[in-house]
């Protein structure tokens, strides 16, 4: 009988975890999750990057192209939902920070979108002109991962 | 002339079929994120599948057996169903990740949405299944699965610094700003990875496929101990690759396109088209073997005739088991839940399996009434005893350190 | 009743149970799921068929699966098949790393799934009476 206690415990747990974008109790506990998902969302923005960069030097197939733009804007914007859904704790520092790292993180998803309505145009010039203004972007998300404040 | 010829094949069938596709995103990911740091869970796994392989091709030639068969018979039927029902649902986890691979990869390279090809790829699968001889089915898919060599290509031509590699390999160090628990999270999942159990029961039943006898063992041992070394290169390569393309810009690979980037980006074009290949054939490679191990893990508890070496009307319930799990696998993938994730879960939950498949393995392979003179060495079972000791460790930590890492985030 | 080799003392549950039955040209035929006993004249118990599928297997696996599993298979059971599927220990030829009958399988009623399977599932896809070429 026990086996099964442990057994609902072990699924309640689970669950629990599945579900883990509860509310973050403490600024510095914020702060982690926004660091966080700053560099989750450089990954996806840089492998948007450096396949167009891949493109431009010839290297890359078109239909892999188009696949790595739609899912780094996909994974984009399901990082930066996830990092909206998270309830900020009352503070003024976590506001600050919550609105800085959205201007960030909406200038990355407008990049993205562009990169892919290009790509599947077949628009090189706006292309890659798109991805090196997005560096901008990128360096924003570094800096704020390695170390953020409002 | 023959001879060397059969060798040769079945090195090559070895290389080529070693990699799947819980190989690809794991040694990608954890490239692009640790770079070579956590090879020494890869290299680890590599010599635990070669050393359980022999056992298990040896057992197969022997006692013309399939593993579960004999699994029943040592640990009795209750053990034995626990042990067919955790090894048959993680085999299933496994296929069904291997359909959502081919299908990403179909995708790759048609940029037609993944999902529209699944009906396609299952029906290829069946069919195959149904339809083409073992060893065809071994031979072809090995043999395409060798293009994944454009790893090793790529590596090369990205001009690594081959002594920061190698003392990356040789002192395991985790990079600064990881944690401790994820690197571990990923040594087992390298370590699932790499052993995945279908791959024992595959290869023992495969055996028996192939009506190997006592004579077999050596050309099996060849294929095992030179062949899944060098697939496990291959590995070690796609992790080196995402090392030393994608850790600088802090991309972490979470799709398959993420682990051919790199190879776009050293080789161009054409070693992108050849890794999607390699990719597809690994892919579906592995999908007819999980798919068959499902038929041969239930087939051989109950006792049923198995096998595409009778007729299928000879061994109906095998194939309406395959059926069945195909079916069931394609309509998980059918809900769209990210293949990749179900891979990564595939992987941790492979570790937590693998006591259940090697250790009766060991058992059987040391067991003089079934194999005669055939049994384990001392350094078989020495080299056994302690794998079986670090995969019962890795085993008990691996869903704890799932949960803790949150799946390694 | 077959003699195996005179003299050898089997332990059943070492030697017998869950072992694969197979007839004389290797195909498999089923496991040995239970064994079926009875007493001779001098009181002694022996050995007097084998006994296959779930409602042999269900008691062995114990507890609440196993009765579940037996009263399942009880149910589904047609009415020509009222006893528990058996096959006469007189078929046995030979003990060793598993059992040899010196019957067909299809001579035998132990697979009634198979038989169900084959006949509505399996023959109706095209290539099933081939083996793979």
């Amino acid at each position: 009988m026990t086996g099964r206690r442990i057994a609902a415990a072990l699924a309640g747990t689970l669950l629990a975890c599945a579900a883990c974008v509860g509310p973050a109790t403490t600024t510095s506990v914020y702060r982690g999750k926004a660091g966080h998902t700053a560099e989750d969302a450089l990954s996806q923005l840089e492998t948007a990057r450096l396949a167009v960069e891949t493109d431009r030097r010839g290297n890359l197939l078109h239909a892999s192209l188009e696949v790595m733009l739609t899912e780094a804007e996909d994974g984009f914007s399901s990082i930066q939902a996830t990092f909206d859904s998270i309830q900020p704790p009352d503070s003024t520092e976590a506001d600050q920070l919550r609105d800085k790292l959205d201007k960030i993180l909406a200038a990355g998803s407008d990049g993205l979108a562009q990169l892919r309505i290009a790509a599947r145009r077949g628009d090189s010039a706006v292309l890659y002109s798109t991805s090196a203004e997005l560096g901008a972007v990128s360096e924003q998300l570094q800096a704020f991962s390695d170390n953020p404040h409002a | 002339m023959k001879r060397i010829f059969a060798v040769a094949l079945g090195i090559l069938t070895a290389i080529g079929g070693f990699v799947d596709i819980g190989d690809l995103v794991a040694n990608a990911l954890v490239g692009s994120r640790y770079g070579l740091s956590l090879a020494w869970a890869t290299i680890g796994g590599i010599v635990g599948i070669c050393l359980f392989a022999e056992m298990s091709g040896r057992v197969a030639a022997v006692t013309s057996r399939g593993t579960f068969d004999l699994v029943r018979e040592r640990l009795g039927p209750r053990v034995g169903l626990a042990n067919l029902v955790a090894s048959f649902l993680v085999t299933m986890l496994t296929f069904t990740a291997e359909i959502g691979g081919i299908a990403l990869s179909i995708e790759l390279v048609t940029s037609v949405n993944y999902l529209l090809w699944v009906p396609l790829v299952a029906l290829a699968v069946w069919l195959i299944i149904w339809r083409v001889k073992f060893s065809l089915l071994e031979n072809v898919f090995g043999m395409l699965g060798l293009s994944l060599v454009v790893f090793a290509v790529a590596l090369w031509k990205l001009n690594p610094d081959w002594s920061t590699l190698l003392h990356q390999i040789a002192v395991p160090d985790k990079p600064g700003k990881e944690g401790l628990l994820p690197y571990f999270y990923y040594a087992i999942a390298l370590f699932g990875a790499a052993m995945t159990p279908y791959e024992v029961f595959f290869f023992s039943s495969g055996g028996v496929e192939e009506r190997w006898t006592e004579k077999d063992i050596r050309t099996s041992r060849v294929n095992v101990f030179v062949g899944f070394p060098l697939g496990g290169l291959l590995s070690l390569s796609i992790a080196a690759v995402a090392g030393l393309t994608l850790l600088p810009r802090g991309i972490q690979v979470d799709t398959l396109s993420g682990v051919g980037l790199p190879v776009a980006v050293a080789v161009g074009k054409i070693g992108l088209a050849v890794a999607i290949l390699g990719f597809v054939a690994a892919t579906f490679g592995a999908a007819l073997e999980t798919g068959l191990s499902c038929g041969y893990a239930v087939s051989q508890y109950f006792g049923w005739q198995w096998g595409k070496y009778v007729k299928p009307r000879d061994a109906a319930r095998f194939h309406v088991v395959v059926l069945l799990s195909l079916i069931a696998a394609v309509g998980i993938v059918l809900t769209t839940v990210n293949p990749i994730t179900v891979t990564e879960y595939s992987i941790v939950f492979s570790a937590v399996a693998l006591p259940l498949t090697y250790f009766p393995i060991l058992v059987i392979s040391n067991d003089p009434d079934y194999m005669g003179e055939k049994v384990n060495g001392r350094v078989s079972n020495t080299l056994g005893t302690l794998f079986l000791i670090v995969i019962l460790i890795a085993a008990i930590a691996a869903i704890p350190l799932m949960l803790l890492t949150k799946a390694g985030q | 009743m077959a003699e195996h080799s005179a003299g050898r003392q089997l332990d059943l549950h070492l030697h017998l149970l869950d072992r694969q039955v197979q007839d004389e040209d290797g195909r498999m035929v089923c496991k040995v799921d239970d064994l079926e006993f009875e007493v001779d004249a001098t009181g002694r118990p022996y050995v007097t068929a084998i006994l296959v599928g779930p409602r042999a297997l269900g008691p062995r696996l114990g507890g609440r699966l196993g009765r579940w599993v037996a009263s399942i298979a009880g149910r589904l059971a047609t009415a020509d098949q009222a006893e528990v599927p058996r096959i006469d220990f007189g078929y046995v030829t030979w003990i060793g790393n598993s059992v040899t009958i010196a019957r067909h399988p299809d001579e035998l009623p132990v697979a009634p799934l198979e038989d169900w399977l084959d006949r509505h599932v399996i023959s109706r896809i095209p290539g099933s009476r081939h083996e793979s070429e």
